[in-house]
């Protein structure tokens, strides 16, 4: 780890007030998330086969919004969502770097876990939909609608969970789980991160849009795991200042 | 460390968090209820305390 990322952990982690509990703040968002889930599956009565194709394309749509928010919104200065910017660039990548990617206890969930109020935000924005479809007699596609995008959210904090957890020994061999790892731990090269690996749950629309650290089919960056064969010979390299030697060489 | 303990932000996005995210939980209980068959003034006022409760943490662990 260099000096500069060490210095900014414990300046982070004093900062993080005595009242906070990672395992609460995962539990909340968990049991709100999952509570969703429960009662919109009771909502659903006698549901026709097409009412079940709005998973498979809410599937696509939240992969491609999941990688444009953290493209265009969480790496931009963007007014009015200045705040997010500001966590996640000015934060979250200064607390973890490709060189050491991973919390060191439960207090650092406050740093890799997305606060509640954003389930609740994504609840909402899926709402919308839902109910206009109700309104189109699809009441049931409403409801699946809700239940994929809630799920969904909940995969990407379990998958960003797995990228920044310490001990691999049991994520290395999951399949998806080891590929988003490998995956989002190269976005966290400094050199690279405002233009690849912007998927945190499957890596499909890095795939499509060009900006994965991979030169390969889809299915392999999907199943690839810890491979490194495939990565890209033309990506930036970074360029190192004083504040990144490294605390263990001294 | 020394000097006045210094905030990760401003305690606003922890404010206007801590209170959607109560009214998120006090309408997602009153579903449950429902559907659980439990209503009247004892399970929401539970949830309401649930609710306020939730609140009141992210508010104080400012999250």
């Amino acid at each position: 780890m260099s000096r500069r990322q060490a210095a900014f952990r414990d300046d982070f982690r004093a900062r993080i007030a005595p009242a906070y509990f990672g395992w609460a703040h995962v539990a909340l968002i968990f049991v709100l998330g999952a509570s969703c889930i429960w009662y919109a599956a009771r909502q659903i009565v006698g549901p026709v086969w097409y009412e079940f194709l709005v998973i498979p394309f809410a599937f696509c749509v939240s992969n491609v919004f999941e990688w444009w928010l953290h493209k265009y919104i969480m790496h931009r200065p963007v007014k009015g969502f200045m705040g997010i910017y500001k966590r996640h660039v000015l934060a979250h990548h200064q607390f973890f770097t490709d060189v050491e990617p991973t919390v060191d206890n439960t207090r650092d969930f406050r740093i890799v876990f997305f606060p509640p109020y954003a389930l609740v935000a994504f609840m909402a924005i899926s709402v919308v939909p839902a109910f206009l479809l109700s309104l189109v007699g699809l009441a049931n596609a409403g409801w699946l609608l809700l239940i994929t995008n809630v799920a969904l959210y909940l995969n990407y904090e379990t998958f960003h969970y797995c990228c920044h957890v310490k001990d691999d020994s049991v994520v290395r061999h999951i399949p998806l789980v080891n590929s988003i790892r490998r995956h989002h731990i190269a976005h966290h090269n400094p050199a690279i991160m405002m233009e690849r690996n912007f998927n945190l749950t499957y890596p499909i629309a890095d795939w499509f849009f060009g900006t994965s650290d991979l030169r390969c089919s889809l299915l392999k960056h999907v199943f690839n795991g810890y491979d490194t064969r495939s990565v890209r010979t033309d990506l930036k390299r970074v360029r190192h200042s004083a504040g990144d030697v490294r605390v263990a060489a001294e | 460390m020394s000097g006045p303990r210094a905030k990760i932000k401003t305690g606003k996005a922890s404010l206007i968090g801590g209170i959607a995210v109560g009214i998120a939980s006090m309408i997602i209980w009153a579903g449950i209820s429902r559907e659980l068959g439990y209503v009247g003034m004892v399970p929401m006022g539970l949830g309401l305390l649930v609710s306020a409760g939730v609140a009141g943490w992210i508010r104080v662990a400012d999250l």
